[in-house]
């Protein structure tokens, strides 16, 4: 009986044939460690006074969430992260760095057929390279400082197969990785994907750069998913190499036991919207065009990578951002900032009138404190949750869209449908 | 180690936020006053009945939602010595091991309310009034996890996992 790509990782950093169901103790090849989690897995780990016996090249500390530090609260969270990173000899990425999931994999830390761990919910993002990613507890993080392993669940996987890729390897006109994510979203439903791991292939993924499928591997989380994992290509590969971790990839068995296989047929899909109060709440934007909005973000660890930000270049070049809207734009890492300052989108984005945010989490979460909304208002963001609350006042609606759908509804002041405005710029010279 | 007590037995999707109410939390809240309103939503008695060693059982998802440690210690607080369901939430199935509280994933159907339940946690048997129930054994290190009372108390006694 063939193996799936995560009981395959398991069963090779645990020394043991891994299947669905089994509890496996496993080495681990990376640990995140942020600022939002990460200072209580300090406080644990002293507080129980346990040895240091990570490999300090396998964990960072990731500084992404409070920047810059509102409140003294978050500074002295930062005091003791550093204070820690340069005790103990570990990578300290500071303010300004980028958002944690984006330096990870830019910064070759993890890579195909790694197991990895993070205090954060959104790790699963490195799926996207082959590497099985999961979210951990503040006292299981002090738990690998001290081990170097965890304990795990095998999971359960649900394959997903994306297919029907148009000619020459595109997606229909105005269709984005984040709609391909919104759509799987609602067809597994918001904790569908409860406990098991999303596994990732077919046609329309391997058509899509590996940037697109971090933004699909990011949401897997937001169905309930343990993790999120994607099948490894030339794409995959090269990704890894150049970013300086080349790893072993991992590939299911053709006999692999899966308890679901869902085919998302992409051929006929167009940009999508998720509407309040969750993610799997999905529509074709047409269902909401016309509707004011009073912030629009793009940014996070979902959407804020090169190609993301230079689509909303396309979209807000010789155009201005409707009065009463704020738009702001957070590059995902200072790497992706400094490629968008060479390209000239920064200096589009900054015509258009949009607020350039340092890297980092930006307006994501209410918990980061910066670009609040209040009572009665509307925002569309890039991001990968829409709960009400998420983004400050209870009382706001939060829709979640593409870069495309997000700049294209910052020109019209209300959620716009992008597909028009990019066939106006279909022939324009960049 | 065998764990035996009294079932209390709950239906499908019951999350944490009933078995560990939101409504009933300030920041000050303590841990008595969390052991107090356990279920209360759907079992108002429990918290005044529940005896060291009793059993929960619920159906599909028990746990669902929330990534609260606090969800588990109330229960081993209250003296559940285990929770058999036929499948948890994520975050809860890792924080009850990790807080020291078995949580074990079998077919819960022919469990009533008030049955005698006996959990074998090393053979995988759970002998209950209408015959027996089997699951996935737990590994030695995950069994020293819950002897000890939780992943790090398990770490500050063996030094780490057995090699």
């Amino acid at each position: 009986m063939g193996q799936t790509i995560a009981e395959k990782i398991l069963s090779a950093h645990s020394g043991t044939e891994a299947r669905a169901g089994d509890l496996v103790v496993a080495e681990i090849d990376y640990l995140m460690a942020g600022d939002a989690k990460g200072p209580k897995a300090l406080d644990i780990f002293r507080e129980a006074n346990l040895p240091f016996r990570l490999d300090p090249k396998k964990t960072d500390i990731i500084i992404d969430h409070f920047v810059p530090a509102f409140d003294v609260r978050w500074a002295n969270d930062h005091v003791k992260l550093r204070e820690f990173a340069s005790e103990r000899g570990v990578n300290l990425f500071d303010a300004g760095s980028g958002v944690c999931h984006t330096i990870v994999t830019e910064e070759g830390r993890v890579g195909p057929g790694d197991l990895a761990v993070g205090g954060d919910s959104h790790v699963c993002t490195y799926g996207a390279l082959n590497t099985m990613a999961v979210a951990v507890e503040s006292g299981e993080t002090a738990s690998v400082f001290a081990t170097g392993k965890l304990w795990f669940k095998v999971p359960q996987t649900i394959r997903a197969e994306f297919e029907g890729i148009l000619p020459e390897g595109n997606l229909p006109e105005g269709v984005f990785a984040k709609d391909l994510a919104l759509y799987l979203a609602e067809e597994i439903g918001l904790n569908g994907a409860n406990y098991r791991a999303i596994e990732y292939g077919g046609p329309a993924l391997a058509a899509l750069s590996v940037e697109s499928r971090f933004t699909i591997a990011n949401m897997a989380v937001d169905s309930g998913a343990k993790t999120g994992i994607m099948e490894a290509d030339t794409k995959t590969t090269e990704w890894a190499r150049a970013a300086g971790r080349e790893g072993t990839p991992v590939s299911p068995d053709p006999d692999a036991v899966y308890e679901r296989v869902i085919h998302l047929d992409v051929s006929s899909l167009e940009p999508a919207i998720a509407a309040p109060p969750t993610t799997d709440n999905v529509f074709a934007v047409g269902e909401f065009t016309g509707l004011p909005v009073h912030q629009v973000y793009v940014g996070t660890c979902t959407n804020g990578r090169l190609e993301d930000i230079e689509i909303v270049a396309r979209i807000l070049r010789s155009r201005k951002i409707a009065p009463g809207v704020r738009f702001y734009i957070a590059p995902a890492s200072r790497r992706i900032q400094e490629a968008a300052e060479r390209s000239g989108a920064i200096r589009v984005l900054n015509e258009a009138g949009a607020i350039l945010l340092p890297p980092s989490c930006g307006p994501c979460a209410s918990m980061t404190g910066n670009g609040l909304v209040g009572d009665g208002e509307r925002v569309l963001t890039t991001a990968n949750r829409n709960f009400p609350g998420r983004l400050g006042s209870k009382k706001a609606e939060i829709y979640l869209g593409s870069p495309a759908t997000a700049a294209a509804s910052a020109i019209a002041g209300q959620i716009a449908d992008p597909r028009e405005i990019l066939a106006e710029t279909a022939g324009a010279a960049r | 180690m065998i764990l035996s007590g009294k079932a209390f037995r709950f239906g499908d999707n019951v999350s944490t936020d009933v078995h560990l109410s939101v409504k009933y939390r300030s920041p000050d809240t303590t841990l008595q006053v969390l052991m107090r309103d356990a279920f209360k939503d759907i079992d108002p008695a429990f918290s005044a009945s529940v005896r060291q060693g009793d059993v929960v059982v619920a159906g599909e998802n028990f746990g669902l939602v929330s990534s609260r440690a606090d969800a588990a210690v109330v229960l081993r607080e209250l003296g559940i010595s285990c929770v058999l369901a036929r499948s948890f939430g994520h975050m809860f199935y890792r924080n009850a091991i990790n807080m020291g509280l078995p949580v074990i994933e079998c077919d819960t159907d022919s469990i009533s309310a008030g049955d005698k339940v006996e959990v074998d946690p090393e053979t995988g048997a759970i002998q209950t009034g209408g015959g027996e129930i089997r699951f996935a054994p737990y590994p030695p290190s995950l069994l020293k996890i819950i002897a000890a009372g939780g992943l790090i108390p398990f770490i500050q006694k063996e030094g780490g996992y057995p090699s």
